[in-house]
């Protein structure tokens, strides 16, 4: 089992698209069930699978456990998902887990929230989540075009929301060169995924550092442990099929607004001198400081004087050797508490390997309009991140990263404070440390920069996945996975 | 680059507190505080494991610069098993293979050992770097800075520089050919080509020595090692990056500028096409130069005490450095650098799982992983290439040498130092009755893996007329 | 002085089962302001936790585990003195509470001391260090922290390293509250010589069998004494031998018995999941820094388990006492106390945890760093989704990710009642701490100076 089969796995799990500059997420709500799997069934044939090379569009799809169920999945085959797929990505305690709490309280988010019990009309389930790309405006209008059509077709799905990404004005869309609110490139550090063919050019450190096992990213696969995770099965005599969740794997989306006015105010008010005149270098200074990276994406373990655009693209590199204290890249830096490398512990060959139990492949797109003049306050138009990430054990990968890393007061020694840019900040302003020689210095007044709009876990099944949920018999499966979830998410995600 | 003072105020838990100044302003005032101090650095009591380690160190050091003896330790070697492996390492000693190894750059890479320190001390520089679109980028615009007629200027640059600096100790009768002649010839010529004086002779041979020491030769990871050469390095940068500001708006302003490596360098940067970053010029120009001068101390040093152990080859070249002909002074140079060549061994490292030498009854698996050493001197014996390895001969293909290494990471300064080398050399040669000075004064003192002596008596040009 | 670890184990009325957890609920819910009792006004008490095992298969259980500075006789008795009611209330539940309970102190305190298990296998990060001693170095870093943080010239960092240390040190020396921190704390004998004790103790066995051997085989030795030396080598090896024979022969039975595991255990732990049990646990986990883990696992049949179980636990507690007393076991530093006890009549074992991070780190640094330990423990146990197979004691078992998190998860018990004294702190927090105090005037070198420096 060593290839990927790339015919069965969706696309979108080796690539971002990158060439695609236009894309469209559709969050779609099943009305009914049997036309929704007819409509799943036309769909298995265009989804766009990992061997394709589309030129002009792509097309992926994913669901979340209500959408299963209500397609027919029964109780004992979603009991066969992971718990926090499962849950759902507000569950009370996943709440504290993701800091989902204050401000980025599921209650207030745009979509993907619970119900709340009495509440009426109830907010509708996201069920579905289309992912539509497309090189340019033209061919996206006649993609989403297409495809509303064909999934209202029958009453089958509606369309609860589309969310809209888009490049900054002259970035690319997506990957190294992109850049997002805050003003940094972003997408630098992807790991590589083993089988996918990406990995032939790689070598010596760099390939212990990006290349990753197959298994931690798609499901049926030998994962970090050798082992292969346990995917969903299809139980129900008559269909069962062990396979149903191999080649599948599972899509975190968060919908993170960016508050870019706040977080220039705070750069701006931290470093001003002593007459109260803006320091425009310290203030990038502090920046950099913050995120780990200059602007341009060069890496402060190699470059800590100042921003060296032609290391952009870098991402060569290790903390322990250049940089074990953090005099460089701050310990809780935004990119060394996501991606701590070797930093943790004291064998920086093994604590490689044990922070690769943890990656994440990221497929994140802005989306809102560029705040022209941040100093002069915000305009009132949301923007931000709609950050996406594949892993194959959403506990182990990206509830780790945020919990484990991010959100960690604890994070390699520090006492008290968590990620600069990501964190929900506690009253009053959290605090960054900025370790030196030979004494380190503190940063305080740090406010949320992002907020939490909506967000959910959804299942991305492989190509053969969906042929056999377009098969699925029967309507009594749906009322009774409906009927046994939603009371059980309404007693648990009051707030 | 304006230096700025005052502190900015920020906002801490209610309170005011103060952000640091820039960094780089307290850099450039340490600086001076540092070069004083950093001469005088407390030594830690050695004891138990810590003098075993170090017994171990000063041996392989000492080993490194013993060529005779890697001669006799490695000859079985490149006898019975051209490609051994112990362990976690694997020891290549045939000149083909070596030759293949260095060649091979995508299997058997350097960024594993060299990128961190690199890092650390410098910054990215392409020794640290393996194949990549940067490495090639950089490179290449490296490889512009360097203009035809270079190596005349260099060699005629030298050869002023040597006369002079012999002349000083004509009246003496000896001559130390590492502090006499052979760093400050170096070091000036850091000055005139590449732009880059220091403050002083004094303060940038101590610069260079100890970067140089912790960034490619510090294996053990001395600590003190690494702190004198962090904190040269740290003062280095301050200096370099004013040194850079200046000369660029000296450029931007039409000012008349020295033709040299730096502003080559900075010019390159209005091209899009050349155009290094600020940070890129620095790391760049503090790459180059710090590899140019203990390197060419050392080849000269090696070269000339190996032609002082060979009376008959000593007086040929005696003989071709009164005659100008500096070309074959080079020859005998570099036949007799072979015999103790500044690296013995590079080292490489396995990227992936791969064959060396395939097809041959040497043929070899290696797993990735390991770490290769490459026998640069085993393979300037080996018989295949080098007839009658163990006679000391001029008639050598240049080629053969491996002095400046092979492939991808051969020597970015090699076309100075095939200049430069013979240049010192032929200074040296040029003296009247020229031996060793007597007793112990007569052989090379290291510094650590430095020569840092070597003396030599001579007829002063009054005893020569009497 | 040294802490130490009580684990009193009552067995609780059938019938009062849900009104003791409803009111361990209650005072866990509230551990700081419950109207019950204030675990904060006990001194000396590192961590408590009290929760209720109530699997159905046996008469169910209340479980009280302390962790204290001290012994726990003296412990009890304060409690008894200063929370009376509350030992009442809790213990009124409980099987042969005596009826003279809540005015006689001395019978209650016979009642608990005789029902204390103790631990077979108990480990301090930090021995030593008492509540006390914790609370106070970190105040005393705050107090530093604040220091550094006021210096509102930004004078003090552009200090060579040995004048910031030292108005550091001025500054906590000008400080009343904290004199304390001018004397020196040293560690405990077995902290510094743990290691030189572990030898001297080898040393005689090592030394027995190597006189064996020579006695064995040497031409020197009198026939009698080589005959007697060949016996003794033979019944060992052959005991050895027998044992390992006997543990794959187990080993084998319990694969072949998984093999037959109906439903099989990713079912059962599918099942599980959809409980509310599940959701009983997790509702409790990640509220703070720290978290606290119990599980019960049923011991497997036979006395040949037991004994291997036994004597692991008495070996991973050695290793706790002399070698991994510094804040780390096995490479783990997020564990603050952990123990296992065996319960009377050796039917199963539980495990409780103090630790640092999340359920999900913790149980990635068991299968990264410390898969032997665990697996050498958690093989001679079972539950329904049964724990992962294992060959020689040691090797896969705990490796097999997915299973083995599942057994751990499912042998869980939610903790009903759960208190930390410093539920802020992590391991290395205190180590660092620690570090700061012990330095803080004493005399460095340069390097160590800006080593502690760095600290801060």
């Amino acid at each position: 089992m060593s290839a990927l089969e790339r015919h069965d796995v969706q696309g979108f799990v080796v690539s971002g698209y990158g060439k695609m500059r236009e894309a469209r997420y559709l969050l779609l709500g099943v009305r009914d069930p049997r036309e929704a799997r007819r409509w799943i069934g036309e769909l298995a044939g265009q989804v766009t699978a990992s061997d394709r090379a589309e030129e002009r569009r792509c097309v992926n799809v994913a669901f979340t456990c209500e959408g299963l169920a209500t397609l027919g999945l029964d109780r004992a085959e979603i009991s066969t998902f992971p718990p926090p797929f499962q849950e759902g990505m507000t569950a009370e305690h996943r709440q504290r887990i993701l800091g989902d709490t204050g401000a980025n309280h599921p209650e207030y988010w745009l979509w993907g929230r619970p119900v709340k019990s009495g509440e009426k009309p109830p907010p509708s389930q996201v069920h579905v989540l289309l992912l539509l790309f497309a090189r340019d405006e033209d061919t996206m209008a006649e993609v989403e075009g297409v495809h509303t059509q064909s999934l209202a077709a029958g009453g089958a799905l509606e369309v609860i929301r589309s969310l809209k990404p888009e490049p900054l004005p002259g970035r690319q869309s997506v990957g190294k060169f992109g850049v997002e609110h805050f003003g940094f490139a972003d997408g630098m550090s992807q790991p590589v995924v083993k089988g996918s063919g990406q990995e032939d050019k790689l070598g010596g450190d760099d390939a212990r550092r990006t290349v990753i096992e197959a298994g931690e990213f798609v499901l049926g696969y030998p994962n970090g442990y050798g082992k292969l995770t346990p995917w969903p099965r299809l139980t129900v005599p008559g269909r069962a099929d062990e396979s149903f969740g191999r080649n599948g794997t599972y899509l975190v989306v968060r919908h993170l607004a960016q508050d870019v006015a706040a977080f220039c105010r705070f750069l701006d008010n931290s470093t001003k001198g002593p007459n109260g005149e803006s320091d425009q270098e310290q203030a990038e200074w502090l920046a950099a400081k913050l995120v780990g990276r200059w602007r341009s994406g060069a890496p402060l373990v190699r470059s800590h004087h100042r921003d060296d655009p032609d290391l952009g693209s870098d991402n060569s590199f290790g903390f322990a050797a250049v940089d074990p204290y953090g005099e460089r890249c701050p310990l809780g830096a935004h990119i060394r508490r996501s991606n701590p490398r070797d930093s943790l512990g004291s064998d920086p060959y093994k604590a490689l390997e044990l922070a690769n139990l943890h990656r994440l492949v990221r497929r994140g797109r802005v989306y809102g309009s560029e705040l022209k003049n941040p100093l002069d306050g915000d305009d009132g138009h949301e923007r931000g991140l709609l950050f996406m990430c594949v892993n194959a054990n959403i506990e182990r990968q990206f509830e780790f990263v945020q919990h484990t890393w991010c959100n960690n007061p604890k994070f390699a020694g520090l006492y008290d404070e968590q990620d600069p840019l990501l964190a929900n900040q506690p009253e009053g302003g959290g605090s960054f440390t900025v370790q030196d020689a030979p004494i380190r210095e503190r940063v305080g007044g740090l406010s949320s920069f992002v907020t939490v709009r909506g967000g959910a876990y959804f299942f991305l099944p492989g190509v053969r996945a969906l042929r056999l949920l377009a098969a699925l018999e029967g309507e009594r499966a749906r009322a009774d996975g409906a009927a046994r979830r939603v009371p059980k998410r309404e007693t648990k995600a009051a707030p | 680059m304006a230096l700025r003072t005052g502190s900015r105020t920020m906002v801490l838990d209610g309170a005011n507190a103060r952000l640091r100044a820039d960094r780089r302003q307290r850099q450039a005032r340490d600086f001076l505080a540092r070069s004083s101090t950093a001469a005088a650095l407390p030594l830690p009591t050695v004891t138990g494991k810590a003098a075993r380690t170090g017994l171990l160190k000063g041996a392989t050091v000492k080993l490194a610069n013993n060529g005779p003896l890697i001669r006799k330790l490695t000859w079985p070697l490149l006898r019975f098993k051209p490609i051994l492996s112990v362990g976690k390492l694997v020891f290549v000693t045939r000149h083909e293979d070596v030759c293949e190894l260095l060649a091979r750059d995508e299997d058997f890479t350097v960024a594993e050992g060299n990128a961190a320190t690199m890092d650390r001390v410098n910054g990215p520089f392409i020794l640290g770097m393996d194949r990549s679109p940067q490495y090639l980028r950089e490179r290449s615009i490296l490889q512009r800075c360097i203009h035809e007629g270079d190596a005349d200027r260099i060699r005629a640059f030298v050869a002023a520089t040597a006369a002079e600096l012999v002349e000083r100790r004509q009246g003496s009768g000896r001559l130390d050919v590492v502090q006499d002649l052979a760093r400050p010839a170096a070091v000036r010529l850091l000055a005139s080509y590449f732009g880059v004086p220091g403050p002083d002779e004094p303060t940038m041979m101590r610069w260079m020595r100890t970067i140089f020491h912790e960034t490619f030769l510090n294996v053990g990871g001395d600590p003190q090692v690494r702190r004198a050469g962090e904190a040269s390095a740290a003062e280095f940068h301050a200096y370099a990056d004013h040194l850079i500001g200046s000369r660029r708006s000296q450029i931007e302003l039409g000012e008349p500028t020295p033709d040299d490596f730096l502003t080559r360098l900075v010019r390159l940067q209005r091209d899009p096409e050349t155009r290094l970053s600020d940070e890129g010029v620095r790391r760049n120009l503090g790459g180059v130069v710090v590899g140019a001068v203990e390197t060419t101390s050392k080849a000269t040093a090696h070269a000339i005490d190996e032609l002082l152990r060979r009376g008959d080859a000593l007086r040929r070249a005696q003989r071709a450095a009164s005659a100008d002909d500096v070309d074959e002074v080079g020859r005998y140079a570099f036949e007799a650098l072979r015999f103790n060549p500044i690296n013995p061994v590079l080292s490489r490292h396995v990227a992936r799982a791969t064959v060396l030498a395939a097809g041959t009854r040497r043929e070899h698996c290696i797993p990735p992983g390991r770490t290769v050493y490459a026998g640069v001197l085993p393979a300037m014996f080996d018989p295949s290439v080098f007839d009658r390895p163990g006679e000391f001969r001029v008639d050598r293909p240049a080629t053969a040498y491996l002095h400046f290494g092979h492939g991808l990471h051969t020597c970015f300064g090699r076309y100075v130092n095939l200049v430069q080398v013979p240049e010192l050399a032929a200074a040296v040669l040029r003296l009247k009755n020229l031996r060793r000075a007597p007793g112990a004064e007569g052989t090379i003192v290291y510094d650590g893996p430095f020569p840092d002596r070597l003396l030599v008596d001579f007829d002063t040009v009054e005893e020569g007329r009497a | 002085m040294r802490q130490s670890a009580f684990t009193i184990l009552t067995h609780v009325k059938a019938e009062d089962v849900a009104d003791l957890e409803c009111l361990l609920t209650d005072i866990g819910d509230d551990i700081d302001e419950n109207p019950h009792l204030r675990f904060a006004d006990l001194d000396n008490l590192h961590y408590a936790s009290l929760f209720v095992v109530a699997d159905g298969t046996r008469d169910p259980y209340l479980v009280f585990e302390g962790t204290i500075d001290g012994r726990p006789h003296e412990f009890l008795d304060m409690l008894l003195e200063r929370a009376p009611a509350a030992v009442d209330k809790i213990y009124r539940h409980c099987v042969d509470y005596p009826v003279a309970g809540a005015q006689d102190r001395g019978v209650v305190l016979d009642y608990l001391e005789a029902h204390d298990i103790g631990a077979n296998t108990f480990y301090v990060a930090w021995p030593g260090w008492t509540v006390d001693d914790i609370r106070k170095e970190q105040e005393l870093r705050d107090h530093i922290e604040k220091f550094i943080d006021d210096q509102k010239d930004a004078d003090l960092r552009h200090q060579p390293p040995q004048t910031i240390r030292q108005r550091i040190a001025d500054h906590v020396r000008g400080e009343p509250t904290t004199t304390w921190a001018r004397t020196a704390r040293s560690r405990p004998f077995l902290v510094k010589n743990g290691k030189t004790v572990l030898r001297l103790g080898l040393a005689p066995p090592a030394f027995g069998f190597l006189w064996v051997l020579k006695a064995a085989f040497s031409g020197a030795s009198t026939r009698r004494r080589r005959f007697l030396a060949r016996a003794i080598l033979v019944s060992v090896l052959g005991f050895a031998g027998g044992a390992v024979r006997q543990l794959r022969k187990e080993e084998t039975d319990d694969e072949r018995r998984d093999r037959e595991r109906a439903p099989d255990w990713q079912t059962t732990y599918a099942r599980w999941t959809e409980e509310e049990e599940l959701l009983g646990i997790v509702r409790r986990e990640d509220v703070k820094v720290q978290n606290h883990m119990v599980s019960v696992t049923r011991i497997k049949d036979g006395r040949f388990r037991l004994l291997t179980l036994r004597l692991v636990l008495w070996v991973v507690n050695l290793i706790a006492r002399l070698t991994a007393n510094k804040g780390s076991l096995g490479g783990i530093s997020s564990i603050h106390f952990a123990r296992w006890v065996i319960t009377p009549g050796d039917k199963s074992l539980i495990f409780m945890s103090n630790f640092d991070g999340s359920w999900e780190s913790y149980l990635n640094d068991f299968i990264d760093l410390a898969a032997r330990g665990l697996t050498a423990v958690w093989t001679n146990t079972d539950n329904a989704v049964g724990f992962p197979r294992t060959k020689w004691l040691v090797t896969e078992g705990a490796r097999d990710e997915a299973r083995f998190k599942a057994y751990a998860r499912f042998s869980m018990v939610p903790t009903h009642t759960w208190y930390s004294a410093y539920p802020d702190l992590t391991v290395s927090n205190i180590d660092n701490n620690m570090r700061i105090r012990q330095d803080l005037f004493a005399s460095l070198d340069p390097a160590a100076t800006e080593a502690w420096l760095r600290r801060l």
